[in-house]
Parts: structure tokens; sequence; C-alpha cells
């Protein structure tokens, strides 16, 4: 693919790209609460150890 | 303008000192606030505690049951009224819509407090003092506390636990 | 499927392409959340005369079920509904483009519209006095969650329908470089919006068959858990939409242009990354989840999309004062505040929301989400004043103040009413900033929220709050009363709008 350049002839900053790539800040936006708070969470719940007043 | 599109090359407009300093000044606010929460594990007194278990409803039950009648020490209206020992194992169980049972604490004494549900979700509030906790069914939440002032703390429920919530109240007296 | 020509006409203020459909689905969404709110703030004043202890208007069932009703009018409804016509109006009609498959906006339409509705009903009968969290173990009938789900299936598809379009924009190249700055952050909020929707599903689908009896009740922490990545990752979409709105309201009030775009898209894109953790703070005094989960999720990046707030903070006013100083309005440090325009109704609107966001919401938010501040404010009323300065104040305002200019741009009618608008954002959010800092007040002494009564007359035990926060429910009582004077008045000024307003020329 052809290097795309600004109205200054540079080539367009890799910030920009990747800002204007909504796609790929959606994966970023789910996959980061998604690991931090949702699968840890499930984790830490599942991990609670049972009470040992029972037996 | 916010509602046009923008022509490449934005990303090299230089931010403003003003603008700079406010972000500099935000971002070290923020990292403050953040290492307050771990620091305070440290050197603070009032903590959420780390401490819980996962139990069955029926077992807690039977748990507060047993706790009751070892240390009943008289009666309240429909409320047991319990005195344990200084850094005993204590219970209080809620559901709705009652606290129970209703507890005599010593002051300055540390007892592990275990707090549960049977039934629905209920959230313990010590007015006046105002400490929050929930109490979530089939969790045993063990709250380490000491008590240091003496008098009649209500317990408040604060979750939504039904029709009846707002009356469900309960009592703790330290001495 | 290509848009024909006779389906778009041309603004004549803006000069923007309208695609017919896509015009609308704003018209009908907007309209319909304006409906909810009104129910809302029916629903609202009936509360507020129910807390204000000497009034005390509704008996203690019909006070839960009016709350559960209120939660899920205003937080679900309203707010939804007007969002996804922000999302059609920042994708198709800023970027100048035809709304990718409109069919597939009036089945979003559809779901959302059946879904509130049986909600609505559901709750109406008494099938569903939980509240809009409806933790497990309390029950409803199984109708009420089929309505959630129905509902946030329809939000689903209007997400859909947003990317779609911006994909089409790209495609037909109806714009060049990167889209405007409203549209970014019209789609930070849409894809906050799908984390938070998928949420819903995986907490409400269980719910919904263990109500039916299909299956096994879900752990009364996990659902908390799960239901929090839904429940406040929706307050996460109104924060992102809310301050759209507010670039947008400075560019339509006095042509403000964002300082710098870099610094305004760099705090969109943390707000995506980072934001939708912050529903740990629910959870902070629960058992189940350890130290550090609790501690990462509400600490160091969930800061950076607080960090991202505090640039909105600024850049907003920001590129207010700029404008107006390239007016003229230079002598001093405060000339341009003296002379904006504070009698339009929309720049009110806007000053108002972005301060008591930021002021009274922002600051109860971060200090309440703190781990160990959060033991003496969980669940008190702390908590409904700290939300009624966000989602109130903040973004309810930004969507009325929005609404004076979506008349006349999309529904062709000059406002009704300009005086009683003009001093309508006042009345509201000024009102409304009392109610929040009384609630605070009154959850400072240990007042409990969602409660019938705080003294518990009935019950074996009572409690005594004193005068002082009797005295303090009566204020919030009186100005909850004028809030919904003003809530009344921006409907009444929509509605006679919409019938009686005079045609704008398209
Ligand atoms: C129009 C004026 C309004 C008044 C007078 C009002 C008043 C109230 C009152 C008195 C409560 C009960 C607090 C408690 O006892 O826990 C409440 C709860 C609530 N309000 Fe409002 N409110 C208004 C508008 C709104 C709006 C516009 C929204 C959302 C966009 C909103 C969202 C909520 C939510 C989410 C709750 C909590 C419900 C729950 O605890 O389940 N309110 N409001
Ligand atoms: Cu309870
Ligand atoms: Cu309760």
């Amino acid at each position: 693919m052809a290097q795309e350049n600004d109205s200054s002839g540079e080539p367009i900053s890799k910030w920009e790209k990747f800002y204007d790539n909504i796609f790929l800040l959606f994966i970023l936006g789910m996959g980061i609460p998604f690991t931090l708070y949702t699968i840890w969470g499930v984790y830490e719940i599942f991990s609670t150890p049972l009470s040992p007043l029972v037996n | 303008m916010s509602v046009q599109s923008l022509q490449p090359g934005w990303w090299k407009t230089p931010v403003h000192k003003e603008e700079r300093i406010w972000i500099t000044v935000a971002l070290i606010w923020c990292i403050l606030m953040t290492l307050i929460m771990p620091l305070w594990h440290v050197v603070g007194e009032h903590n959420p505690s780390a401490e819980y278990y996962r139990i069955a409803p029926e077992d807690f039950d039977k748990l507060t049951d047993e706790f009751i009648d070892k240390y009943k020490v008289g009666v309240e209206g429909d409320f047991a009224v319990v005195e344990p020992p200084a850094g005993a194992d204590i219970f209080l169980r809620g559901s709705q819509w009652q606290w129970d049972p209703v507890l005599k604490l010593k002051v300055n004494e540390t007892y592990r407090l275990h707090l549960s549900s049977i039934d629905v979700l209920h959230g313990m509030s010590i007015y006046p003092i105002n400490l929050n906790f929930e109490a979530v069914p089939g969790y045993d939440y063990v709250l380490t506390i000491t008590p240091t002032s003496t008098g009649t703390f209500n317990i408040i429920c604060n979750e939504f636990c039904g029709i009846s919530h707002h009356n469900m109240m309960g009592k703790i007296i330290v001495q | 499927m290509e848009a024909t020509a006779e389906q778009f006409r041309t603004c004549a203020t803006t000069g923007l392409k309208v695609h017919g459909p896509a015009e609308n689905l704003i018209k009908t969404n907007a309209v319909t959340a304006i409906v909810f709110l009104l129910v809302g703030g029916i629903v609202g004043l009936t509360l507020v005369l129910t807390r204000w202890q000497a009034v005390h208007l509704l008996d203690d069932e019909w006070f839960y079920r009016m709350l559960s009703l209120h939660g899920i009018a205003m937080l679900v409804a309203w707010m939804i509904f007007f969002e996804m016509a922000i999302l059609y109006f920042a994708s198709a009609v800023l970027l100048n483009c035809r709304l990718a498959t409109p069919w597939a906006g009036w089945l979003q339409f559809l779901l959302m519209f059946v879904g509130a509705a049986i909600v609505a009903v559901e709750i109406l009968l008494g099938n569903a006095d939980v509240m809009f969290t409806s933790y497990v173990p309390l029950k409803a009938d199984h109708m009420y969650y089929l309505g959630v789900i129905i509902f946030a299936v329809g939000a689903i598809v209007g997400c859909l329908v947003f990317f779609g379009t911006l994909v089409v924009a790209k495609k037909e190249k109806t714009y060049s470089g990167s889209m405007p700055l409203v549209t970014f952050g019209a789609a930070a909020a849409a894809i906050i919006a799908l984390f938070t929707l998928v949420h819903g599903a995986i907490t409400f689908i269980p719910t919904w068959a263990w109500a039916a009896g299909l299956a096994p009740m879900m752990d009364a922490e996990l659902y908390r858990m799960l239901f929090w990545g839904f429940g406040h990752s929706s307050q996460q979409i109104n924060v992102a939409a809310m301050v759209a709105v507010w670039y947008l309201l400075g560019t339509l009030t006095v042509g403000a242009i964002p300082i710098n775009e870099k610094v305004c898209r760099t705090a969109f894109v943390l707000y995506i990354l980072f934001i939708n953790i912050a529903s740990e703070h629910h959870l902070l005094v629960d058992p189940g989840l350890g130290i550090e989960h609790k501690i990462w999720n509400t600490g160091y990046f969930m800061h950076l999309a607080v960090l991202a707030s505090m640039i909105h903070a600024f850049s907003v006013p920001a590129a207010v004062e700029v404008a107006l100083r390239k007016k003229g309005f230079t002598r001093g440090a405060f000339e341009w505040l003296k002379k904006a325009p504070w009698g339009n109704p929309a720049f009110s609107a806007l000053a108002i929301s972005l301060v008591g966001f930021g002021f009274l919401g922002g600051i109860t938010g971060v200090v309440y989400g703190t781990e160990q501040v959060n033991i003496i404010a969980h669940n008190t009323m702390r908590i409904p004043g700290h939300f009624h300065a966000t989602v109130v104040v903040g973004t309810t305002l930004a969507f009325m103040g929005l609404t004076y200019y979506v008349l006349p741009l999309i529904f062709l009618r000059e406002v009704a009413f300009p005086k009683l608008a003009k001093i309508q954002p006042y009345l509201f959010g000024l009102s409304m900033y009392v109610v929040s800092i009384t609630m605070m007040i009154a959850g400072g002494f240990g007042v409990s929220r969602r409660s019938w009564d705080m003294s518990g007359i009935e019950s074996p035990f009572q409690v005594n709050f004193g005068p002082v926060v009797d005295l303090n429910l009566a204020i919030m009582g009186i100005a909850g009363v004028l809030a919904c004077i003003g809530g009344a008045i921006y409907c009444v000024i929509a509605v006679a709008t919409l019938l009686i307003g005079k045609k704008v020329e398209a």
C-alpha cells in the first residue's frame, strides 16, 4: 500500500492511524476491562475458600 | 470545530503550556489517590476486610444458633441478647427482616465478627458511626472489630431486602 | 443498498446533508426518551415527597415500587433512548452519510420500546419490587428479566447500526481525514455500551432462566459483580455521551473549537480503555473479592479514566473561553465569562452541567470510590447524592441543552415559550445541585438510601436522626419539587414545540 501523507507531505502519524482505527479501539476497550474486571473477578469469586468452621 | 472532520497532521499540533501544567497536576493527583488505598492498609485503621469464606446459608444459620445458645444472657423483645467473651468469634445473621442476635460487647476488646445472610442480600450499617458492609448469602464475611466507645449502636439494613426493609434494625451494646 | 438523493435534505444553517431515515429515527428515539423522562419525573416527585419525612407521601409498598420504576424510566429508558438519537446524529448527520440499514434502526427502536414497556408494566403490576438492581436471591417475575433482555438487545442493534454507518461513511468517502470529535466521542460511548450490554446479557439471561424455573440461581456475589459490569458501565456510556454533547454544545452555542484535538481524543481513548473497570467501586465492602482486585480496578488504571475527565474539564471551558475572546470579549480575566450567552438555554445548560458534574458528581465519585472512604459511603444517601449530580445535573441537563438545538435543526420548529426555556436550565440544574448536596449530607449522618422510613417506627429498635437530618431532608424535598417543575417545563416546551411550534425553513 502506498504511504499516505498529510498536507505538508510528511507521513501520517501512527497515533492518528491508531485513533482512527475504531475497530482496534473496540477490541482493546472490550479486552482490557473484561480481563481485569470480569475474568479476574470470576476467578476471585470461585477461589473463595470454604469456611473452616464447617466440617 | 468539534463537528468537522480533521485533516491529517493534527497529531503534530503542540499542547499548550497551560494545558500541559493542568494535565501534570491532575496526573499527580490521580497517582496520589491511587497510592493512598494500598498505603492505608499499612498505616490506617479502617480497612475493608480481606477475610471471607464460602458457607451454605443453612450452615451459617446453625452456627449463629449455636453461638446464641452458648452465650445468651437474656432477651429483648423477640431478640436474644448475647454476651460473648473478648476475642471470641461472634455472629451477626441477617434475615428478612431482622439482625440476630443483639450483641453485648466490651469496649477496647477485639472480636471476629462473622457477617452473613440466610436469605437475600442485606446491608449492615452501624449507626451512628456509619460503617457499612454487605451481607451476602453464601459468604461468611469476617470483620475484625474493636469497639472504641461505649454506648448503644443500631444496625440499620441498608440494602433493599423486601417490603419491610426499613424495619430491619438490630442493636449492638458496648460496655 | 444505495441511498437515493431524494432521501437527503440539506440543512440551511450548517450545510450538512441530512439523511431522511436517520432523521426519523433521531426524532422517534428523542421523543420516546422525553416521554420516559416525564414518567420518571412524576415518579421522582412522589419519591422525594416520601423521603421528606414530614410529608411521607407514599406507603412502603408503593415507595419501593416507584423507586424501581424511577430507576428504570430514568437511568435506563430516558438515557439510552436519547443516546440512540445521539448515535444516529453523530454518525449519519455529522459524517454527511446515509444511515446503514435503517430497518435495523427501527428494530432497535421496537425492541427497546417493547422491552421498556414490559419492564414498566411488570413493576406497576407489583411483579418486580426488586429495584433496578434486582440482586438475586430477590426474585421478580421472569417477564421482568425478559423485558430487560429485549431492551438490551435493542440497544446492541442500535450500536451496530452506528458502527455500520461509520464503515459506510469511510467506504463511501463522505468525509476525509479523521472523523469529527463529537463522532469520536460517540464512538467511545458506543464501545463502552457494547461492553455494558454484553454484561447485561450474561447477567440477565441466566437470571431469567432461574426466575422461569429453568436453571439454578446464580451465586449472589457473582451476580453483583456481573450486574455492575452492566449497571455501572452504563453510567460510563452516559459520561462519554455527555462529554461529546459538551463539545457539541460548545460549538453550537459559541463556535468553540477544541484547543487540542490530540488531547481531547486521548481523553476519550482513556475512557474506552479504562473506564469500565470502575464498576468495582460498587463491590468495595463485599466479600468474595480480594483486596488486589479491588484496589487494581479502582486504582491506577481507573484513575487514568479520571484523568480523562480532568482533561475534558479543562478543555471544554477553555475552548469556550477562546471562542468568546475571539469575539472581542478580552477585557480583564473574566469579561468573556460575563458576556457569555447566559440567556441561551443551551449555553447555560452546558455551564451548569459542566460545573455540577465536575465539582459535585466527579469529586464525590472519586472520593466515595476510594476503598476506605467507601466504608462510610456505601449504600447511604451519599450515593444517590453523588449520582444525581452526575447523571441528572451532568448528563440529563446536557441532553436538555442539546434539545434546544435539536428542535430547530432536526424537527425544524422554533422553540416554543422561549422565555420559559431561558430559565429552565437554571431552575432544574440549580435545584438539583441542592437535592444532591442535601442527599450527601443526609448520607453523612448515616441515613440509608432506598429506605421508606429511616427511623424504623415499626421496628423493635428505633433510630432518632435528629432535627438536622429532618431539616436537611425538608430542604431536599423543596428543592426536589423545584427540580421536578424544571423538568416538567422542559417536557412541556418540547411537546409544545412539536405540536404548535412555528416551522423553520428547511
Ligand atoms: C426530576 C427530578 C428528580 C428527583 C426529584 C429525583 C429524586 C429521587 C429520589 C428521592 C430518589 C430516592 C433516593 C433513595 O431513597 O435512595 C431517587 C433515586 C434515583 N434517581 Fe432520581 N430524581 C430525579 C431525577 C432523576 C433522573 C433524571 C435520573 C436519571 C437520569 C435519576 C436517577 C435515579 C436513580 C438511578 C435512583 C436510584 C434508584 C434506586 O435506588 O434503585 N433521578 N431519585
Ligand atoms: Cu435487610
Ligand atoms: Cu434491607
